[in-house]
């Protein structure tokens, strides 16, 4: 799969819409922006609107996940909801959609951080994973977990 | 504008088909590879914790658009359902469009909805999804779903669109 820059473009009403272009992925980031520079100044000057931004998106091939498969009773309306604070303390918000009951203190909505599958997700936002530290919009490295609950959320569907 | 952080976007259904997303940022001052290997990493946690079927991990990493000519301002007038519609072919045949918003009336010639690829600022776009952009790394060029690269821009017309945004 190539990867896509989606350039983001705001009218004069602040309306906002996207549009996207397919490229090679056999680049270094700093190529792909020296790329998304010069073709944001094109669409400049074609277009009327204002470019706001330019997002190398790419697809990450997941198929070598193990147990990744949906069991009888999921549902992405029953939420992990994790929140988490910054170095600077800003504090970033994760929900996870389709948690599993089984995960909560008995009684409480609170999420048990002794189970393995809690605990990694903590791990995971707190200490990295893979060489990465999760971080906020900004860049902060985020630090310290403030809580982990079990939540329920409309998905929104339309019917 | 500076670069900021690359957000990975991970996709879940669950076994009604109802579908939903999280999202985790990291600083996108690391390499593409170390990137896609935190996507994959995060990704069996986030399987493992959820109940429900992970669909697909996207990370979008924000450019630093700083060496850009960028207007400040929208331009009067500028509607992002008056579309530029770019379809162009590979050497195998297949096709690509790409849908530009906010497209300029100035560019269309009279009496029809064809884009004037004579103008220098329309032959500009037409020679980035043809011939790419030279970087330092070597030459870009806009390729279709399976890789092939676009040679050839077919047609160049105006279109509107209904906007359906909230």
């Amino acid at each position: 799969m190539p990867f896509e820059i989606v350039f983001t473009v705001a009218d004069d009403v602040g309306k906002k819409a996207t549009t996207s272009v397919k490229i090679p992925t056999t680049f270094l980031l700093a190529d792909y922006v020296e790329f998304g520079a010069g073709m944001a100044t094109a669409l400049n000057n074609f277009l009327r609107g204002k470019i706001l931004s330019a997002d190398l998106c790419l697809d990450v091939d997941i198929s070598s996940l193990t147990g990744n498969v949906t069991s009888g009773i999921s549902d992405v309306e029953e939420i992990g909801a994790f929140e988490f604070v910054t170095a600077a303390g800003n504090r970033v918000k994760l929900n996870i959609p389709g948690m599993a009951e089984l995960d909560t203190i008995t009684g409480t909505n609170v999420l048990d951080e002794t189970e393995a599958e809690v605990a990694a997700v903590i791990t995971m936002m707190e200490d990295g994973i893979a060489g990465a530290l999760p971080c906020d919009v900004g860049g902060d490295d985020i630090v310290d977990t403030l809580f982990a609950r079990e939540h329920f959320r409309s998905s929104g569907r339309r019917r | 504008m500076s670069i900021f952080t690359a957000s990975i976007t991970f996709a879940f259904v669950d076994d009604k088909g109802k579908t939903s997303s999280t999202k985790i940022r990291i600083p996108n001052t690391l390499s593409l590879a170390a990137i896609s290997a935190f996507t994959l990493a995060s990704a069996q946690v986030l399987a493992d914790f959820s109940a429900c079927q992970l669909t697909s991990a996207r990370p979008c990493i924000g450019l630093d658009l700083s060496s850009a000519t960028i207007r400040a301002i929208a331009g009067a007038g500028s509607d992002i359902a008056e579309k530029a519609w770019a379809i162009a072919s590979t050497a195998f045949g297949t096709q690509s469009k790409m849908i530009m918003p906010t497209a300029t009336d100035s560019y269309v010639l009279a009496g029809t909805d064809v884009i004037d690829e004579t103008n220098l600022d329309v032959a500009a776009v037409v020679a980035v999804l043809e011939d790419g952009i030279v970087t330092t790394g070597g030459t870009i060029a806009p390729v279709d779903l399976r890789d092939n690269d676009l040679e050839a821009v077919d047609s160049f017309t105006e279109k509107f669109r209904k906007f359906t945004g909230r």
